[in-house]
């Protein structure tokens, strides 16, 4: 808490807040907003305010010197006769203040005595909380600090100057200085060189980079290896993905009903969006054009556009809501969702906290919340393909043609088999009669009775398990299961049998009329005569029937016991063993008449079957020959038609009120709102933020933090009155400022703070700093910081020497053997990746500021027990097997992992335990090692068979979509937690040594996991 | 400093605005917000410091029975007898939409009894459960807002209907700690993921991600007719996600004590102060120590053949078992699936809900003997019920071969029933109209049902927040009223 005086910062703002009229504060005026009201708000306003004890607030001159119960608090000019400084003296007989808490230090009082005896001065100002006069919040806050233009401080003076290197340094270390703080030693180069590699790349060095950087005695031998790391195309990978999570990245949405398949539903171009992030930062886009690419990239003009488009993800990829429930609050949410990601991603403002009522906190008028839901109100989703329109022409059509015919085989296929039922159904009193010889008194084998009827014998097999179904569904085999129990001779067997066949084509009948009026039911229901096209795109949900067609219709139906027996022939046995409670409603087992696949076809005529064939192989052939789906990008477009959106009332989009026109927040304009006219405005909105100073305030300190692990500002999403105020206004300004300068250049904006002796400290501890500043909220050393998820998978398989540097490319699901890095892992809303939600990865339903650091035992239990790295220890040993003896083998362990030599103690404890191997593990590992060995020699290669259910219908070979397949492999958590029963076992695990497991214990270690 | 209190103080706007023009006051501010910062880094042990009780706890845990699908409440609990009478006649007042299209009234298949002293109706599908009618409470007049199995999912288990916000159990954890380190703190059982919605049903969200919930399926496998637990049962199956076969307790052992051995002597060698380190090394002491603890706990092998009879055979009763156990060891919340996708959605043949109700009346009611027996009624609260209820009209016309005997999703009026820690036994609450369709006295909504089960357990729901995207965030979101008249 000593650090925080207070003089230095208000000064500044006190600054910027008079700078117009008055060059020179007047020291009244310092001496009160350095000292005074800190003092008065922080020691006495929690008690002294609007439920004032004693009567007394201190909120206002005029109230002091009305006073309180006792009397007026301070006589102006005298200040030992003021209630107020007797009372914080202690000097008051009765008066002890504060009240149970310690007493003010001395130089507090002091402070609140010269304050009195020169006139109690206070600053020209209205009541703060008078009634809720919205004008007067809005002019007040324009002079917000992180609102103002762009200052652009000189670098202070300090005392220990050659410390410095950078202005960077000068305003960190004045400062320091200011608060009696002073920086630690610098790092080894170790530790900068790994922490440069981690954070600029996500990597950590290796151990010829580190020895190089150590050798090289240049003055620019740092700066060397930041142009490095600057220019390799892995910087934009780590730092890509640290925007990813401003940009809530995701790469799904849950549909809740969706006729093309529930739940999950992937966004297949997300990656493009992903890769274009990427490569702007590898590019050094700048972060104009970055903003504005992402927000109206289809508003630029065509020779831009065509680079940009991907940017437009941002706002494409949603996240977009599904619910059948109320479009109405689901496209409002989708809008709330807009409002936020850009107020708080671009502008570091919480405006989506206006959506229900005017901010709580800010001068942002619900009003204002809906001048930005407007703009998303006239944007909708839109694929834009990245080929040529002849491309998408010709795809289309080839799958266009593709899906004829396999609609026309479909459409045979549910034909024969219909056919085929209502015949075998004809056929049904020669095989009951057939059935009596098995199950009525002669007591015959049925592939007697089968093959000397001629009988099919599957059919006959369903029959006869038709026929002693217990009567839990209809009545309909009463008669016959009473005479076999009976004893019934041939004749009543036939006499039923032909009743029943009687009864059954009644039924069938009914239920082929019945059909026919629901296909009329279908038919008015459709308002034109065009078929409607099935909802697929995320903005094309509208009504109930988009989400489940024809559930709205009211179709009719056998009644119940007709209904049943139809079922049970026609359809799927109603006793089919489903265990319910175990979900599995998929495996119904086919009614008496009901075939398909193989078992129709064989039922099938010659000409018929060679038809059924042909169309297969010509599908096949087409499906062979179609071309790559083109890739599009999931982006936005301007509704043809913009209209202006009303206030939505207490956030109800049902109750709606005034007609509010598109416009950027009045507190972020200097007198009447920038108004949006063409289009949605989402270009002029762009152009808006990025011609803001916030947006570079933002931008700057996310950037500080990115490297440092706090902010100047550590509400980096937020800016506002509820946010932090800047620790170093005057290091925000000037980073600021040279980012501007820089022309919004990422990179130089890296370099420059990489190349600041601040960033260069080590993080070595310093007693009289760490009591002032616990936090090291003013850089007098460096943070550790444990690796962010990718940074622990993508240096575990770095250390294995195993990473695979390929880049871009759609999404793949993380594995415990798949080698890429972990930005190109799927990233989820719907079923988020296990192993990143452990490691803190955020959430993709929503913009994130930060990354928290948890330790959970979970963490440990993957480190310890996980199959992936158990496979990056085995690989990693596998690169100092070589080595001569074990001491050899640990050194190059820590050469390979730290970049260091192992001390005496580290080898010492590392021989233990490589020589300690328990002699029963030792042989039961070597045994699973034979074992395996022989179990892979025996395997073919080939890809385990599956059961298809498509190839029953389609009749060809057709795998299930990636995704299902991907799914159906263990995930990251395999090992530490339950994989899939069915998942496929793991593709190559390497053989568990003891090796291995030491090199486990290495890469599990605080040095690893941790960046210093 | 409480974990989820980011601020000492809640901040007025008039607190806000006074820290405007001067600068004043800022920069204490700013401090609580590093602290707090400062603590989300470093609170690390697993388990979240307890918070402080807003008011003394009647509960100290969950078991919350999901018959996920939509528990008929006409058919089960809210007997309607006007149904009979207007069976085949029209709904008076005209159709309520809901998802599907709907039609007459129609009458209960099934036969309702009184039950225990305090005379409740309940239906033939629960008779196990009519035993305990007098320890349990019945919420006649809940109510949710969409007729659809997700978003009603997603209120019912985290107050918001759509992804993205934490799950009950995560409020709670986050509010209260586990009171055992060596278990996660909040459990979910189902035998498979996903259900309908899936992991986002119990998901941290914005908390802190030791605040998932775990998932562990409790599907039986290959039990065999009069068997109680199953050949092939292995407890060591259920705690995969904690334990990797290929690797012995000893040899784990070995590599933690070389660990530690190690960190602490870099540490000394460089004079560390990161507190994280110990951090580090306390959660691989518990992580070695919650294999064996879950071991013990998942293995229901140790369990009489009376207790395993009393919950019966199939995983709803394995998971109420496991629920039983956990709780018992510490576990704040567990939750039991009772099948993946909706299980009690009868859309076709409402008598399907006999199926669903021979599989959970049984192990319902056991939780309730049970805890009784092991003395953990008083201090746990069981919840069950479904994220809505059905309609009293028949659907018509859905799904081509229907028997024209189901009911559709109904979110204006179902029923929820409690017990146990802090309940009032053999009460009635609400009521919906004489049709059963729409919560008439009373109403109470999920985010009301939030706020009692955070009541019960010694939190005030307008107090346990998280700041996130510039907003406290809240279970109860910006409703919730406490029910005090079901709180023994």
């Amino acid at each position: 808490m000593h650090l925080l005086t207070t003089s230095g910062l208000a000064l500044f703002l006190l600054g910027l807040a008079l700078s117009a009229q008055d060059p020179k504060p007047d020291p009244l005026a310092v001496l009160f907003e350095t000292k005074v009201r800190p003092i008065l708000v922080n020691r006495c306003e929690e008690c002294h305010a609007e439920d004032a004890d004693g009567g007394l607030r201190l909120d206002s001159r005029e109230a002091l010197m009305k006073g309180g119960d006792s009397g007026a608090a301070i006589m102006i000019g005298d200040a030992d006769a003021s209630l107020l400084i007797q009372a914080i003296r202690h000097s008051h007989p009765k008066l002890k203040m504060p009240q149970k808490r310690s007493k003010l230090p001395d130089d507090e009082i002091a402070a609140l005595e010269e304050w009195v005896k020169s006139g109690a001065y206070w600053p020209d100002e209205k009541p703060a909380a008078s009634s809720g006069a919205a004008k007067q919040r809005l002019a007040e806050q324009r002079s917000f600090w992180s609102l103002q233009p762009l200052s652009k401080p000189a670098p202070p003076s300090v005392k220990n100057a050659g410390w410095a290197i950078s202005d960077i340094d000068r305003f960190v270390l004045a400062r320091q200085e200011r608060e009696g703080l002073s920086p630690v030693a610098p790092a080894t180069r170790v530790a900068l060189i790994r922490r440069a590699s981690l954070d600029l790349t996500g990597l950590p060095p290796t151990p010829e980079e580190v020895a190089a950087f150590v050798a090289d005695e240049s003055p620019a031998a740092f700066a060397k290896v930041v142009d490095r790391l600057l220019a390799s195309p892995q910087y934009g990978e780590a730092w890509g993905r640290w925007w990813l999570d401003v940009a809530r990245y995701g790469e799904d949405d849950c549909r809740s009903l969706d006729p093309m398949g529930r739940g999950y539903n992937p966004y297949p171009n997300a990656y493009l969006y992903r890769d274009w992030v990427v490569q702007a930062f590898n590019d050094d886009m700048p972060y104009d054009t970055f903003v504005k690419a992402q927000l109206a990239a289809d508003q630029h003009d065509e020779k831009a556009r065509v680079a940009l488009l991907p940017g437009l993800g941002f706002l494409g990829l949603g996240p977009w809501l599904y619910d059948n429930g109320s479009v109405e609050v689901t496209r409002a949410d989708e809008r709330h969702d807009r409002v936020d990601a850009v107020s708080r991603g671009f502008l570091g403002l919480t405006i989506a906290c206006a959506r229900c009522h005017d901010h709580k906190y800010d001068a942002v008028p619900t009003e204002d919340y809906y001048a930005l839901a407007g703009v998303f109100r006239n944007t909708t989703y839109h694929e834009y393909p990245r080929v040529p329109q002849s491309v998408v022409d010709e795809f289309k059509t080839a799958d266009k043609r593709i899906e004829n015919k396999a609609k026309l085989l479909r459409e045979f296929q549910k034909t024969e088999s219909r056919q085929l039922a209502q015949t075998l159904a004809l056929q049904s009193a020669r095989y009951m009669k057939a059935a009596w010889r098995v199950l009525g008194e002669p007591k015959k084998d049925k592939a007697l009775v089968a093959s000397e009827e001629k009988l099919d014998y599957e059919l006959f097999d369903r029959w006869l398990a038709f026929l002693v179904k217990p009567p839990k569904h209809y009545k309909y085999l009463e008669k016959w299961q009473a005479m076999i129990a009976a004893r019934g001779k041939k004749d009543e067997a036939a006499k039923i049998a032909d009743e029943f066949q009687e009864q059954l084509l009644d039924i069938m009948f009914e239920h082929i009329e019945v059909e026919e009026e629901n296909d009329v039911i279908r038919a008015k229901a459709q308002p034109e005569t065009k078929k409607k096209k099935k909802a697929n795109l995320p903005d094309e949900f509208l009504t109930n029937d988009d989400f489940c067609p024809g559930c709205g219709l009211e179709l009719k139906g056998l009644p119940g016991e007709k209904n049943s027996l139809w079922v049970d022939m026609f359809d799927h046995d109603l006793d089919s063993e489903v265990d319910i409670a175990q979900g599995d409603f998929d495996s119904a087992k086919p009614g008496v008449f009901s075939f398909s696949g193989f078992g129709l076809e064989r039922q099938l005529g010659a000409d018929r079957r060679r038809y059924l064939e042909e169309l297969r192989a010509d599908i096949k052939k087409l499906r062979k020959d179609l071309p790559p789906k083109f890739p599009y990008v999931h982006g936005v477009i301007d509704v043809a038609a913009p209209t202006p959106i009303k206030v939505h009332q207490r956030g109800s989009p049902f109750r709606l009120g005034a007609e509010v026109p598109s416009h950027f927040p009045a507190l972020l304009c200097a007198d009447q709102p920038i108004g949006f006219t063409k289009g949605s405005g989402r270009l002029e909105l762009a152009d808006a933020i990025v011609a803001h100073p916030i947006t570079m305030r933002v931008i700057a300190n996310r950037i500080w933090k990115g490297h440092f692990g706090t902010g100047i500002v550590d509400t980096p999403s937020d800016f506002g009155l509820s946010g932090e105020r800047p620790m170093n206004p005057e290091l925000l300004e000037h980073l600021a400022s040279l980012f501007v300068e820089g022309g919004m250049s990422l990179k130089k904006l890296h370099r420059a703070i990489l190349l600041s002796a601040t960033y260069q400290l080590s993080d070595a501890n310093s007693e009289v700093d760490f009591a002032k500043d616990s936090g090291n909220r003013l850089y007098w050393r460096a943070n550790d910081r444990r690796l962010t998820a990718e940074q622990i998978r993508d240096s575990a398989l770095f250390a294995a020497g195993a990473l695979e540097l390929k880049m871009g490319g759609p999404s793949e699901k993380l594995t415990p053997y798949k080698v890429r890095r972990t930005i190109y892992g799927q990233v989820s809303r719907y079923k988020p990746d296990e192993f990143l939600a452990l490691f803190d990865f955020p959430a993709p339903n929503a913009s994130s500021e930060r990354r928290f650091t948890t330790h959970v035992p979970l963490q440990r239990l993957f480190l310890m027990n996980s199959d992936f790295m158990q496979q990056c220890a085995e690989l990693l040993a596998k690169r100092v097997e070589t080595e001569a003896d074990d001491k050899a083998k640990i050194q190059k362990l820590y050469s390979l992992l730290f970049a260091r030599a192992a001390d005496d103690d580290e080898v010492r404890a590392g021989l233990a335990y490589l020589a300690a191997e328990p002699m029963k593990e030792f042989e039961e590992r070597k045994a699973a090692r034979l074992k395996e060995e022989l179990e892979a020699k025996d395997k073919p290669k080939s890809k385990p068979e599956k059961p298809d259910k498509k190839s029953d219908e389609m009749g060809e070979d057709e795998a299930d979509s990636p995704d299902k397949e991907s799914d159906a492999q263990p995930g990251m958590m395999a090992g530490v937690q339950g994989a899939d029963p069915a998942a496929k076992p793991a593709q190559k695990p390497l053989p568990v040594t003891i090796l291995g497991r030491y090199a486990k214990v290495l890469l599990s270690s605080h040095e690893f996991l941790f960046v210093r | 400093m409480h974990p989820h209190q980011p601020f000492r103080q809640p901040l007025t706007r008039r607190d806000a605005l006074r820290r405007i023009g001067g600068g004043f006051g800022m920069l204490a501010f700013a401090s609580l917000v590093n602290e707090s910062i400062a603590r989300a880094a470093t609170s690390t042990d697993g388990a979240a410091d307890p918070r402080p009780f807003d008011h003394p706890p009647k509960a100290t845990a969950v078991i919350f029975l999901m018959m996920n699908g939509g528990l008929s409440q006409v058919d089960s609990f809210d007997p309607k007898p006007m149904l009979d009478k207007f069976h085949g006649k029209p709904l008076p007042g005209g159709e309520v939409p809901t998802e599907r299209k709907t039609g007459m009234l129609m009458r209960s298949p099934f036969t309702f009894k009184k039950y225990g002293q305090c005379g409740r109706e309940i239906s033939e599908l629960f008779p196990l459960l009519g035993e305990c009618a007098d320890d349990m409470c019945f919420v006649h007049s809940m109510h949710t807002d969409i007729p659809n199995h997700e978003p009603s999912l997603l209120m019912l288990n985290t107050g918001h209907t759509q992804v993205g916000r934490p799950a009950m159990g995560s409020w709670l954890t986050y509010g209260l700690g586990s009171s055992n380190k060596n278990l996660p703190g909040f459990v979910v059982l189902c035998p498979d993921v996903p259900t309908t919605c899936g992991p986002p049903l119990w998901n941290n969200a914005f908390l802190p991600a030791m605040h998932q919930g775990t998932y562990i399926s409790d599907r039986v496998e290959h039990q065999i007719p009069g068997e109680l637990i199953g050949k092939e049962f292995d407890p060591k199956k259920l705690v995969k996600f904690l334990r990797n076969d290929k690797f012995s307790l000893e040899e784990q052992r070995r590599e933690i004590d070389l660990l530690v051995e190690l960190e602490r002597a870099r540490r000394k060698r460089e004079a560390l102060s990161d507190p994280g380190l110990d951090a580090a090394i306390d959660s691989m002491e518990i992580a070695y120590r919650m294999q064996t603890e879950a071991l013990d706990v998942f293995d229901i092998r140790k369990e009489s053949k009376a207790t395993l009879e009393l919950y019966g055979r199939g995983s709803t009763a394995r998971g109420c078992l496991l629920a039983v156990r956990l709780v018992e060891r510490g576990v704040r919340m567990v939750q039991v699936y009772y099948a993946n996708h909706d299980p009690w959605d009868h859309h076709g043949d409402i008598l399907m809900h006999r199926d669903t109700a021979r599989d959970s009346d049984k192990p319902f009611a056991a939780v309730i003997k049970d805890l009784k027996s092991r003395g953990l009624f008083e201090k746990t609260l069981i919840v069950c019920g479904s994220e809505f209820g059905r309609t009293p009209v028949m659907e018509v016309g859905s799904n081509g071969g229907s028997t024209a005997n189901g009911r559709d999703h109904n979110p204006f009026g179902f029923t929820i029933w409690l017990a146990g820690g802090g309940i009032k036994g053999g009460i009635a609450h609400g009521s919906t109209d004489e049709f059963g369709f729409k919560a008439a006295e009373k109403p109470v909504h999920v985010h009301d049902l939030h706020a009692t089960i955070l009541h019960l357990l010694g939190i005030d729901h307008t107090k346990l927040t998280y700041r996130y995207s510039g907003r406290d965030f809240r279970l109860t979101d910006v409703s919730g009223n406490v029910l005090h008249e079901l709180i023994a």
